[in-house]
């Protein structure tokens, strides 16, 4: 019986696993294109966005989060609470908040698509007692529906399958093998945000 | 007289139609206990895993729309889950960790909703997933009826 429950508990474990193993981040850095410059500027300049919508122009925005810091954003002389502001406009780029921070917008449209890089710094004591530090950037993508909508991770094709559902072109575009899929990437690097803009596209192909 | 895995299979559970399939079940099931126990996991967790990977692998196999594409995935995986719990015990039904199942699938769905876990929380997900426990739980008393035969 006690070789039962163990054997039980040992099933549940490495199903878990499975099922972690099958959904795990499976975009890669560089999977997306992040350059924004062929986005246009905003005519009256930088601006933040508060949550009821509202645009507050300037120049310069400057944010703080973090433990010992009171988390703020400005723009010149105006300050707000990071949670008050939902996004901002610099030059080409727009940034939306995530938590106490803002993250940078890749793709914009009925779905918005951000990217969030974090830098992450593991240390490792091998047998004979040295340590070594390596360091690598994480990479988080996520979605957002509508302006205002909640920012939620995704990580693989079956996710953005789901969030594309009811454009058949942009599932399809989503659809290719893992194998179809690295080529695309390679030949277009605008490839997955194309993915995106066919779906913002009201479905249609976009040039 | 000892009645054979094909009078259990076929005879009791009325089969008797489907004369290849018993037939052949019977052939296969004709070894020791081991080799039951064996088939029984290479048909219910193995298979359906392979199966399963395969899916992820080449989507192509999977062109028949999108809930093949999304679901029939998750679903050989948890009929795979639920079958090894069922092999654990026998095919004796445990209840406390058939609940156990239940609850780890519906857990792990909603740490992805909360984002504590990878991927994309999803009720269809949960659907799919009690959908293949129980249809695991269903072909349970044919399994253990084979095993039962042998022993």
């Amino acid at each position: 019986m006690k070789r039962k429950n163990l054997l039980s508990v040992l099933v549940i474990t490495v199903f878990v696993f499975l099922g972690l193993g099958s959904a795990v981040n499976k975009i890669h850095m560089g999977a997306f294109e992040y350059d924004t410059s062929k986005e246009e500027k905003s005519e009256q300049g930088n601006y933040i966005v508060k949550n009821d919508g509202t645009k507050v122009y300037g120049t310069k925005i400057k944010w703080k989060s973090g433990l010992f810091v009171k988390d703020r954003i400005g723009i010149d002389d105006h300050v707000f609470k990071i949670n008050e502001v939902r996004g901002y406009q610099d030059g080409k780029t727009f940034y939306g908040r995530l938590g106490n921070e803002y993250i940078k917008r890749i793709v914009h449209g009925k779905i918005n698509v951000y990217v969030d890089f974090t830098r992450e710094t593991r240390t490792t004591t091998d047998a004979t007692g040295h340590m070594h530090t390596s360091s690598y950037t994480r990479t988080d993508h996520y979605a957002q529906v509508g302006e205002d909508g909640e920012l939620h991770e995704f990580g693989g094709q079956k996710a953005i399958r789901k969030l594309v559902a009811d454009c058949p072109l942009a599932v399809q575009m989503a659809s290719l093998s893992n194998h179809k899929m690295r080529r695309a990437i390679r030949k277009n690097r605008h490839y997955l945000n194309s993915i995106f803009e066919t779906y913002n596209n009201d479905c249609k192909a976009v040039e | 007289m000892k009645s054979t895995g094909r009078d259990e299979c076929c005879g009791h559970r009325g089969l008797q139609n489907n004369a290849v399939f018993c037939t052949f079940m019977s052939f296969t099931i004709s070894g020791s206990m081991k080799n039951v126990r064996w088939f029984d996991l290479s048909l219910n967790v193995l298979l359906p895993l392979v199966a399963g990977v395969t899916l992820y692998v080449i989507p192509a196999l999977a062109n028949n729309g999108s809930i093949a594409k999304n679901h029939l995935a998750d679903g050989l995986w948890a009929y795979a889950f639920m079958s090894a719990m069922l092999i654990v015990w026998g095919r004796v039904f445990s209840l406390q960790w058939i609940v156990a199942v239940f609850a780890a699938a519906a857990l792990f769905e909603w740490l992805q909703y909360l984002h504590l876990f990878p991927g994309t929380g999803d009720w269809y997900d949960v659907i799919t997933y009690f959908l293949f426990f129980t249809a695991a739980l269903v072909f349970n008393n044919f399994f253990r009826t084979i095993q039962k035969s042998n022993q």
